[in-house]
């Protein structure tokens, strides 16, 4: 089985405090002093990829692990790491363009990639990302190849004869369904998947393989590249205000903070709930 | 404009489905025509509740063996595809999300989602929807027709279905759990098999493990939030017994579910419940926009957190800054004695 996995990787958006959020020209925002980190819906995708691939493997069943990003250089990191816990190939597609609120464009890009390899039956991604949010990626390249997607899965085991067996999380309960690939999967919240730490030995041993490049004007017409066309514009963006009053109850103890509470704000309410 | 409501009748979250949309129609809808709801179902012993709480005086209901995204977007295209109308709303839950850009894929128009608001100009529709993990609020035009978008949940207050005695529903129906598809109404052809089993020919076997009780959270007047800074699922498991001390309902984080400290489903915020409780405490909680989506409807935000310089710090109504465990452990104390001394209606 040969299973594409195609990650995000994102500001630490958390990690800005309020007055960082300026907008500058074309509604960019400068994000680029906070750290980075995978999305976490992206990083489950990533490490459920893997499970997989171990239980594939201890039934005897061959499992061929590409993952895929889409941006600079920089995210050659997160590429060897991934490398390092043995996936068998990294790739990355070089972009400059801003595709935040492009998900039409990133998904012609994957899928156009994957037409291009002819391999994977399988693809596997987050199903959103906090930056553009648009969660759209994985239910268009579904569309762009004419293949199903399970929506909000949050856990891939491998079946008989090259099937899958694939948990899903719908409104009203649990999906368990038994699919023939090739399928796209779209990650929703999936317990207990962060993504493991490969070890020092892995690090030397996997993590200096080469990461293949590819340009993004092979799979992106240039001019859809510099205006994507997705059928939708961004016209204004706004910081949201949460702000409230945050009075701080004062006190020396805990007990007498809590006393602070209880007399002063909350023992009217209660009696009114 | 002409507007078509999608609702999954399959769901037993149906009838919110259909009050979160006719909240949102009412809102921002108001000089729209509405042209039908198209609801999916799969039995027929739930139609007149169905047909009573669609939002619309016509309904057109879909009877399919159970909800399938590849077997409704394949009914959907078809019954569309020479249709005029310009706007599709579907509901901010999965199948909605799902369904929506998908949709709007096939008959070639525009999608967005998680919309909080929406309003008309010439040969657009402008969608406003959080962005940048809700830190910021984004403005959008869509211009490709029809318009398909999914509504972000809790946006607006849901609306009940009026119930109209005097008007007659207009409704339609079609069976595709036992009709061949290649029926007059989907001009389906030539192939052997049924269009719902050409649709799901990747399924070899299903499954459905109904959803255990909901966690109330939705409608609680009175919730407690335990945050990653509580470390731990003992101390998590401690915080349900505080919760039910104070009366309180226990939601979590998305640190805490995805840690499988808790059920998923008392995950707070924009992945999982949008709560409204008159109060709210939160304990270890940063407070990220993301989680605080999903409580910034409550009337009265108290936070417990030992970082003064905590986002939540700023946007609740009240904070302590110190240990959490601490803070409760007292807090309980104090409730208990006053309950023992008929203080309290609690
Ligand atoms: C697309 C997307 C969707 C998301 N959806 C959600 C969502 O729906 N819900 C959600 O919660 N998150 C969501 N997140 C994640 C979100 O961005 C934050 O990472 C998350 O909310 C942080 O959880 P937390 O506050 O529990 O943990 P942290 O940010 O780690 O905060 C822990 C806090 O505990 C405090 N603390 C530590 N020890 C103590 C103590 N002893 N006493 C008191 N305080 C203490 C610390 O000072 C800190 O402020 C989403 C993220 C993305 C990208």
């Amino acid at each position: 089985m040969n299973i594409l996995t195609c990650f995000k990787i994102v500001s630490d958006l958390d990690l800005m405090s309020e007055s960082d959020w300026v907008v500058e020209d074309h509604f960019r925002i400068n994000t680029s002093f906070v750290k980075n980190m995978i999305n976490p819906y992206d990083e489950s995708a990533l490490e459920i990829t893997l499970l997989y691939k171990e239980q594939a493997e201890k039934l005897g069943s061959a499992v061929n692990l590409s993952a895929l990003t889409i941006g600079s250089k920089q995210l050659d990191a997160y590429l060897k790491t991934l490398y390092a816990l043995r996936f068998d190939k990294a790739v990355r597609i070089e972009n400059q363009h801003d595709l935040r609120f492009s998900p039409d464009a990133i998904s012609t890009v994957i899928a156009n990639y994957v037409k291009v390899i002819k391999k994977p039956e399988v693809i596997i991604l987050g199903r959103q990302s906090g930056v553009g949010d648009n969660a759209k990626t994985p239910l268009l390249v579904a569309e762009h190849l004419g293949w199903p997607c399970i929506s909000q899965a949050v856990k891939i085991e491998p079946a008989s004869e090259g099937l899958l067996k694939v948990s899903s999380m719908a409104d009203d309960g649990l999906v368990i369904e038994t699919i023939r690939p090739p399928c796209v999967l779209s990650i929703g919240n999936a317990p207990n998947s962060y993504l493991r730490i490969p070890t020092l030995k892995d690090k030397v041993n996997y993590g200096k393989k080469e990461i293949e490049v590819l340009e993004i004007e092979n799979y992106l017409n240039q001019a859809v590249l510099e205006q994507p066309s997705e059928g939708h514009n961004i016209t204004g963006l706004k910081p949201i205000n949460h702000k409230r009053q945050g009075v701080v109850i004062e006190g020396s103890t805990p007990a007498e903070k809590a006393q602070n509470l209880y007399h002063n704000y909350l023992q009217e309410r209660l009696k009114q709930l | 404009m002409k507007h078509t409501i999608v609702l999954n009748g399959c769901s037993e979250t149906f009838l919110s489905q259909a009050e979160e949309v006719n909240g949102f129609a009412a809102a921002y809808l108001k000089d729209s025509r509405a042209d039908k709801t198209i609801i999916f179902h799969c039995t027929d012993r739930h139609k007149p509740f169905l047909i009573a709480n669609s939002p619309t005086p016509s309904t057109q209901l879909i009877r399919l063996p159970r909800y399938q995204p590849e077997i409704i977007l394949r009914t959907l295209e078809q019954l569309e595809a020479s249709s005029n109308t310009e706007l599709y709303l579907f509901p901010g839950d999965f199948a909605g999300s799902e369904l929506s850009p998908r949709l709007a894929y096939r008959l070639g128009g525009s999608s967005l989602i998680a919309v909080n608001k929406i309003s008309r100009t010439e040969n657009a529709l402008t969608c406003h929807k959080a962005v940048y993990s809700n830190y910021m609020q984004a403005e959008f035009k869509l211009s490709e027709r029809p318009y398909c978008i999914s509504l972000a949940k809790g946006s607006t207050d849901p609306l009940p279905i009026a119930v109209e005695n005097d008007v007659e529903k207009d409704v339609s129906e079609i069976d595709i759990a036992n009709q061949e598809w290649s029926n007059t109404v989907l001009s389906f052809k030539g192939d052997q098999k049924s269009e719902p089993e050409k649709a799901c020919a990747h399924i070899v076997d299903y499954e459905f493990v109904k959803k255990e009780a909901a966690s109330g959270l939705e409608n609680a007047n009175y919730i407690l939030v335990a945050g990653r800074g509580v470390k731990m699922k003992e101390k998590v498991d401690k915080l349900h017994t505080i919760a039910g001390q104070l009366g309180a309902e226990l939601g979590v984080s998305r640190p805490v579910a995805m840690s499988a400290w808790a059920p998923l489903n008392k995950l707070i915020g924009v992945s999982g419940i949008m709560a409204k409780p008159q109060i709210c405490i939160t304990a270890a909680v940063s407070g990220a926009a993301a989680f605080y989506t999903g409580i910034e409807k409550s009337k009265l935000i108290i936070a417990i957190n030992t970082d003064r310089g905590a986002p939540i710090i700023r946007a609740s109504d009240l904070a302590i800054v110190d240990d959490y465990e601490k803070v409760l452990d007292e807090l309980v104390q104090i409730i208990t004695e006053a309950q023992c001394k008929g203080d309290t209606s609690l």
